[in-house]
C-alpha cells in the first residue's frame, strides 16, 4: 500500500527531520493507528537516505583554471568599460518631460536589446511623441478646466444660496474628472491607434481613477490590436500600480503577449513595482523554446532582479 | 581569526566592481554547483561547462543583485535556468535527429563499487526533471523545501509532492531496471547490504 498522499506534508517533513514537536507527535501518532503505512515510510526515508549517501563527484581542476582566465579577462575590460559607460552618460539627452517609465528602470538594458534597432526605434519615437502630445494635451486639459472653473463661478454668482464655495469648486473638479474619465473611455473605442494611444495617456493625468478606468486599461493591455498601444497601456497601469487589480493583471498579461515588445516592456515593469508574483510568469516564458535571445537576456535579467 | 565574509557581502562587492570577491564565492560554490549538474545530466563535461556558465552570467548580470534572499538559493535559481536551457537544447537536438541522443552514462560514471548505487543513479537518471530536482537540492544539496520553492518558482506544498513523488517513482524505476538485469528486488527497508 503506498502512503496516503493526504499526509504528503507529514512525511516529507519527517524525511527532512523538520516535523514541530506537535507536528512529530501527529505522525507518531498516525503510524501507531495504521493510518500512515510505517513501512512504506521506513523504505522512502532508506531511499531518501541513499541518495544523500551518493558520492559527490570532484570537478577537474580544468574548471577551476578556466574561471580564472573568465575573470581575469572581466578584470582587464572593466576599466575601458566603465569609461564608456560615463561617456554615455555624459552624452545622453535630457530626457522629454512625458518620459515616464526610464526614470525608474532599475539596470540598463542588456547589450543584445540595443540590436532590436528598428523595433526600439519604432519605441523611442512613440515615447516622443508621447512627449509632445503630453505637453499639448495638459495645456487642453488646462483650458477645460479653466473654461469649467468659470462657469462653475458664474452660475455660482447667479445663485448663492445653493451651498458653499468650496463645495461648488469641490463639485465643479468632480465633474472635470468624470469629463476626463468618460473622454479617455470613448477614446479607447476609436479605430486609430494614435487616439487610443492619446487615451492611455490621458488616463495617467487622472489621480484616482475610478474602476472603470482601470477596467478600461486592462482590456487594452490585454486585446489592443497595436502594440504601442499595450506598451502605453503596461507604463499606465504601472503609473496606477497602487490599485489593487493592476499588479495581479500585470502579472497575468506576462503570459499572455505575444510580443517580444510588451513582454519587455512588461518587465521593465515588473521591475518598477517590484513584484515578486511575476518570477513564476516569467520563468514559464523562459521555458518556452521560441523566444529571441535579446529577449530571453532581458526576462533573465529581470528576473534575478526580482528573487 | 576573523568571521568569514558573508556571501551576500562578497556578491555586493562583485556588484561594486571588485570582481576578486566572485573568485571567493567561485570557491565555495563551484563543487556544490558541479554535483548539481552532475546529478542532472551524468556528464562531467556538461557540468563543468554549466558551472562556468552560471558564473559567467552572474559576471554579466551582477548589477541586477539586489541582496534580498539568501545568496545559494539565488544562485542555484540561476543554475536552474541554465540546465533548463541545456535540457531544452538536448530536447531539441533529440526531435531534430528523431532520435535520441546517447547518453553516455556508463563511460561517465563515477566508480560503479557498488550494483545498488549504481541501481539508484540509473533510476535517478529516468525520474522526470521536476522531481530529479526537488530529490537533488532537498536531499543532495540540502535545501529546505521552502528554498526549493524559491530555486523552483513553484509553492512549497508542490515541493513536497514533487519529493514524495519522486521517492515513490525512483522505487517503481529501481525495481523495473532490477527485473530487466534478472536481479532479485530487495525491498529498500530489507536490504542490509548498505
Amino acid at each position: 500500500m503506498m502512503p496516503n498522499e493526504k499526509h504528503i506534508d507529514l512525511i516529507t517533513g519527517y524525511l527532512q527531520g523538520t516535523l514541530s514537536d506537535a507536528q512529530r507527535q501527529k505522525f507518531d501518532r498516525l503510524v501507531r493507528s495504521g493510518e500512515i503505512d510505517s513501512t512504506e515510510v521506513r523504505a522512502m526515508e532508506m531511499q531518501f537516505k541513499q541518495l544523500g549517501d551518493l558520492p559527490s563527484p570532484e570537478p577537474d581542476p580544468a574548471m577551476h583554471e578556466r574561471f580564472q582566465s573568465m575573470l581575469q579577462r572581466e578584470k582587464e575590460a572593466l576599466p575601458g568599460r566603465i569609461a564608456k559607460q560615463q561617456q554615455e552618460k555624459d552624452a545622453q539627452p535630457v530626457q522629454p518631460a512625458g518620459h515616464k517609465r526610464d526614470k525608474n528602470m532599475s539596470q540598463p538594458a542588456p547589450p543584445g536589446l540595443q540590436q532590436e534597432g528598428e523595433k526600439q526605434g519604432l519605441k523611442q519615437q512613440q515615447r516622443e511623441k508621447k512627449g509632445h502630445t503630453t505637453r499639448i494635451r495638459h495645456l487642453q486639459t488646462a483650458a477645460a478646466i479653466a473654461a469649467v472653473f468659470l462657469a462653475g463661478l458664474l452660475l455660482g454668482s447667479l445663485y448663492p444660496g445653493r451651498g458653499t464655495h468650496e463645495q461648488q469648486i469641490q463639485q465643479i473638479a468632480s465633474e472635470v474628472h468624470d469629463l476626463r474619465e468618460m473622454m479617455m473611455i470613448s477614446l479607447l473605442d476609436e479605430t486609430s491607434a494614435a487616439e487610443r494611444l492619446r487615451a492611455v495617456n490621458i488616463s495617467m493625468d487622472i489621480p484616482s481613477p475610478q474602476d472603470r478606468v482601470i477596467q478600461a486599461l486592462i482590456e487594452t493591455l490585454h486585446f489592443d490590436p497595436s502594440v504601442n498601444v499595450r506598451v502605453a497601456a503596461v507604463d499606465a497601469l504601472v503609473h496606477h500600480g497602487s490599485h489593487p487589480t493592476v499588479r495581479k493583471e500585470l502579472v497575468r498579461a506576462i503570459s499572455r503577449q505575444p510580443s517580444p515588445i510588451v513582454q519587455v516592456a512588461l518587465a521593465d515593469a515588473m521591475i518598477t513595482l517590484q513584484e515578486p508574483r511575476a518570477a513564476r510568469e516569467f520563468q514559464k516564458l523562459l521555458e518556452q523554446e521560441e523566444m529571441e535571445e535579446p529577449v530571453r537576456d532581458k526576462i533573465e535579467h529581470t528576473l534575478l532582479a526580482l528573487l | 581569526m576573523s568571521e568569514p565574509t558573508s556571501d551576500k557581502a562578497l556578491m555586493m562587492q562583485v556588484k561594486n566592481g571588485e570582481l576578486d570577491a566572485l573568485g571567493v564565492l567561485f570557491d565555495r560554490y563551484n563543487q556544490r554547483l558541479f554535483g548539481f549538474f552532475y546529478r542532472l545530466t551524468s556528464r562531467r563535461d556538461i557540468s563543468a561547462d554549466l558551472v562556468q556558465d552560471v558564473f559567467e552570467r552572474i559576471l554579466r548580470y551582477r548589477t541586477s543583485y539586489t541582496g534580498n534572499g539568501d545568496f545559494a538559493t539565488w544562485l542555484f535559481q540561476i543554475a536552474r535556468n541554465r540546465h533548463a536551457d541545456h535540457y531544452r537544447q538536448i530536447e531539441k537536438e533529440k526531435v531534430d535527429a528523431h532520435t535520441a541522443v546517447p547518453k553516455p552514462v556508463l563511460a561517465d560514471q563515477l566508480l560503479p563499487d557498488s550494483d545498488d548505487r549504481m541501481l539508484l543513479e540509473q533510476a535517478l537518471d529516468r525520474l522526470d526533471p521536476d522531481k530529479k530536482q526537488a530529490l537533488v537540492l532537498s536531499r543532495i544539496e540540502g535545501f529546505l523545501y521552502r528554498e526549493i520553492a524559491e530555486i523552483m518558482s513553484c509553492t512549497e506544498s508542490a515541493v513536497k509532492v514533487r519529493v514524495f513523488r519522486g521517492l515513490q517513482e525512483l522505487r517503481q524505476i529501481m525495481s523495473g531496471l532490477e527485473r530487466q538485469q534478472g536481479r532479485k528486488h530487495i525491498h529498500p527497508y530489507n536490504n542490509t547490504k548498505k
